[in-house]
């Protein structure tokens, strides 16, 4: 460290003109800066220095002379800094020196103060036209009028034009490949640069319009997008005219024409909104119904406006005010959606993919059968043996992607909901988080839209009604913050999503005296818990008028429990008064594929999702007991958990009766496990689901139905239903 | 010595650059000019010819003027001879970076033989 000071203190630049002197000091501080790390006296000195020599190689500096004599200054301090750091100086004496420099600056040792000095890059990445055109933007170049110069620059210009067509093409399929981005880049500085020299304006002034589009590209802060493309090969378009006046001899006037004015503006325009990032830019639905004429623009604002404070969609919001219908809404979403997935992609009726996935899994059954039919299975041939792994193996692929292809992780919507409880949070003076699990499940793309706007409502419902105001928190010993909690899982055939807070939890008692009021149930009717939570459901429980945000629990909830029920799906309440409400949106996968363990019980085969179990195992005689008023109980390792026997639930006869023969599954559900006993495991397989039809649809304990390898059908069992049936059994 | 005994390389991917600064450095009474068409070439014509001065383009395909650059400097039976950088005004930010890997110095696009030549005698005075 200590050569590294003396050489720059030595004096190793000859003065401000020597750049390769400056270039040696920079980097010098470079290595006395990787030795010092980020702190300490010195470390103010260097950015100083950087930004003087900067300023002095840029040619910026408005006294050079001032400036050489701060940096030799600087680099002559370096040595007595160096000294304070090592304890041997005065740490004034650093300050006064600053102070004491000529044309000192404010921002001296403060490089968080000279980040917006540092920013190299931001140069003339905005594109300024008024400074184009008024100012003298080259210094005085004489006249190259040289007829043969004009010539090789018009055969040369229009070559490099033909490869920037053929490179923009490659870009629109491969809109991020630099080397392409490059090659176009490179032509437009070029044209640029000698039209700068033989004074073609316009050529000059459009190329190097271009030339900066590009160049934001080629930093990765515009992406390539159809427009782009369309600015850049409109660009080429007008170039080519401007190269063919000049060969016909008509170039070089020195106004700018309307064509060449017009893009530039356009281009202008253009730059004024880059979608920073490599998304493309997509129109907003307000965008698109102002274009089809069902909104003027004002309008068009206002309902952004409320929409935005309500956190609710523009649509929504727009057909709420009466401003469009829905059909129109929907066609604007439609046409947005479209723009989307217009990027790399094809659009697919859903139906077909249903029906490719259907056929799929009808051909992974049907390989099944055809590999295992006992004669088949006779033929010890290797090639057949070999042929038909292979053939197993692309089964599964195309099973795979097959599934893949409807699926979309509920991530998006969920991340909605972080804004959406942030503004009404805001809006109610409550204080809420928002917190969230397993936003990687992956759900059926149709359902994902679906499920926003039950979600939307019963979201809106923790927080209006669930969620306490600070200081009632704070009084009944809560934290003054609110958790507002949204899970998703797939269990079995299902996608459970449960919103959960915090909060004041449902009143029975209040929804009991509500219902009979509104005349839904008689004052004799008798209720278990559940039921009256359910009462919330009902159409009639919560009236129009009270739909607002100080209303009781139940704004909308029967329209949340319709869109549930649309989809298939079925809603549970569960809440501890005082406590918090939970709310259970069981949804249908369609189709989905699961991990399912096959289990033996008795004659038949049934199948539990993986997911489920946490283990499975075999115990001794002695970890069983029969505990009075508790039915049967096992202990795995020191934890007692009920014994469910399946056998009893679908009433089959198993092979073996006793717990410590059969095979143990671990299961949890809510805070207790349980341990399922069946008669043996027999693989692991991944099973397509299969509903079983409307008719057993809401069979207790079974959540759908798969085909096994030799075409056998097998149930698959809902753990969750079974604990509650054995809960209820016990009860 | 006087610019019509020095050897000077002019490399740049286009044709009609090189010719425009083929010419001012003729008017500036420069004999000897070779033409590169990129840093490789460049780099071929180094290692056949000795070469007083290089004036390179920054932008060019394959190996950009700073990688040239970098080679030169690097490669001992050439790392001393004068580097003039071509830029644009629009990439002069840049040359700070060319600054650090020792270039001699820099010349914004559009110029002028008087600036040049105002160029040539900071570098070659050193």
């Amino acid at each position: 460290m200590e050569t590294i000071v003396n050489r720059l203190a030595s004096g190793v630049i000859d003065g401000p003109d020597d750049l390769m002197g400056i270039g040696e000091c920079l980097n010098l501080l470079d290595d006395l800066e990787g030795q010092i790390g980020q702190a300490g006296p010195l470390v103010g000195i260097i950015e100083r220095a950087r930004l003087v020599f900067k300023r002095l190689i840029l040619e910026e500096s408005s006294d050079p002379s001032a400036d050489w004599l701060e940096v030799q200054k600087l680099l002559g301090s370096l040595g007595t800094a160096d000294a304070v750091e090592s304890g041997e100086g005065e740490s004034t004496q650093i300050k006064t020196e600053s102070a004491a420099r000529p044309g000192g600056d404010e921002d001296f040792l403060e490089p968080a103060s000279m980040a917006s000095d540092n920013d190299w890059g931001s140069g003339e990445s905005a594109l300024d036209l008024e400074s184009l055109f008024h100012e003298e933007s080259s210094p005085k170049v004489e006249e190259m009028q040289d007829p043969e110069l004009l010539r090789d620059f018009i055969d040369e210009a229009k070559e490099h034009l033909s490869t920037i067509e053929l490179n923009m093409l490659g870009l629109e399929t491969n809109p991020k490949d630099i080397e392409a981005i490059n090659a176009v880049f490179r032509p437009f500085h070029s044209i640029k640069g000698v039209a700068g020299f033989i004074n073609l304006t316009e050529i000059h002034h459009l190329s190097h319009e271009v030339e900066n589009l590009l160049d934001l590209a080629r930093s990765g802060k515009l992406a390539i997008t159809d427009s782009v493309i369309d600015i850049v090969l409109g660009g080429t378009d007008i170039l080519k005219g401007l190269l063919e006046e000049l060969e016909k001899g008509e170039g070089g006037r020195k106004e700018t024409s309307p064509v060449v004015m017009s893009f530039l503006e356009k281009v202008k325009n253009f730059s004024g909104d880059p979608s920073v990032g490599s998304e493309t830019p997509v129109r907003k639905v307000g965008e698109i119904l102002v274009e089809h004429g069902v909104l003027e623009d004002e309008a068009a604002d206002d309902i952004a406006e409320k929409g935005r404070s309500e956190g609710r969609k523009f649509g929504e919001a727009a057909i709420d005010k009466g401003a469009a219908s829905p059909r129109e809404v929907s066609k604007a979403l439609r046409e947005q959606r479209h723009a989307i997935e217009n990027a790399a992609s094809v659009r697919v009726d859903t139906r077909k993919l249903d029906n490719l996935v259907d056929m799929v899994g009808e051909l992974v059954i049907a390989q099944s059968m055809v590999l295992q039919n006992p004669d088949i299975m006779r033929i010890k041939d290797q090639k057949l043996q070999k042929d038909s792994v292979q053939l197993s193996r692309i089964t599964a692929e195309l099973q795979r992607i097959s599934m893949s292809m409807r699926m979309v992780p509920i991530k998006s919507t969920f991340q909605k909901m972080i804004r959406l409880v942030r503004d009404l949070s805001k809006k109610s003076g409550k204080e809420i988080v928002l917190k969230m699990k397993g936003e990687e499940t992956e759900i059926d793309r149709n359902m994902v839209e679906e499920i926003y706007e039950p979600l939307v409502h019963m979201i809106r419902n923790s927080v209006d009604h669930g969620i306490e105001m600070p200081e009632e928190r704070t009084r009944v010993g809560k934290d003054p913050t609110g958790t507002i909690f949204i899970c998703a899982e797939q269990k079995g055939g299902n996608i459970v999503i449960d919103i959960e807070d915090d909060g004041r939890g449902l009143d029975a008692k209040k929804i009991r005296d509500k219902a009979i009021e509104r005349g839904i149930i008689s004052a004799p009717d008798q209720l278990d818990e559940k039921a009256t939570f359910d009462l919330i459901f009902h159409p009639g429980f919560s009236t129009k008028d009270k739909v607002t945000e100080v209303s009781g629990r139940g704004v909308g909830m029967d329209v949340v429990k319709k869109s549930v029920e649309r989809l298939r799906g079925k809603m549970e309440i569960s809440s501890k008064f005082g406590k918090g409400s939970s709310f259970h949106m069981k949804l249908p996968l369609t189709m989905a594929i699961i991990d399912g363990m096959i289990i033996q019980i008795g004659a038949e085969r049934y199948i539990v999702p993986t997911i489920a179990l946490k283990e499975s195992l075999r115990l001794s005689k002695e970890a069983y007991f029969t505990v009075q008023g508790r039915g049967e109980l096992v202990k795995v390792r020191d934890s007692l958990m009920p014994l469910v026997r399946l056998h009893s639930y679908f009433h089959e006869e198993p092979k073996f009766r006793n717990p410590w023969e059969a095979l143990l599954m671990v299961v949890t559900e809510g805070q207790n496990s349980y341990c399922l006993l069946a008669d043996e495991i027999i693989g692991r397989q991944e099973v397509v689901i299969k509903s079983l039809g409307d008719m057993f649809q809401q069979l207790p304990g079974i959540s759908g139905g798969a085909i096994l390898g030799d075409g056998k059908i097998a149930l698959i069992i809902d753990v969750k239903g079974i604990i509650s049936l054995y809960e209820e059994s016990t009860r | 010595m006087a610019y019509k005994d020095l050897t000077v390389l002019i490399v740049d991917d286009f044709l009609t650059m090189r010719r425009i600064v083929r010419k001012i450095l003729r008017d500036l009474n420069f004999e000897d000019i070779i033409e590169a068409e990129d840093g490789s070439a460049a780099l071929d014509v180094l290692k056949r010819t000795r070469v007083d001065l290089i004036v390179s383009d920054w932008n060019m395909p394959r190996m950009t003027g700073l990688e040239l650059l970098k080679e030169v400097r690097s490669t001992d039976s050439i790392k001393d001879i004068p580097f003039l950088m071509v830029t644009a005004e629009s990439q002069k930010e840049n040359i700070v970076e060319a600054v650090k890997a020792r270039v001699s110095n820099y010349i914004v696009k559009p110029f002028t033989a008087a600036i040049l030549e105002e160029k040539l005698a900071k570098i070659l005075a050193r």
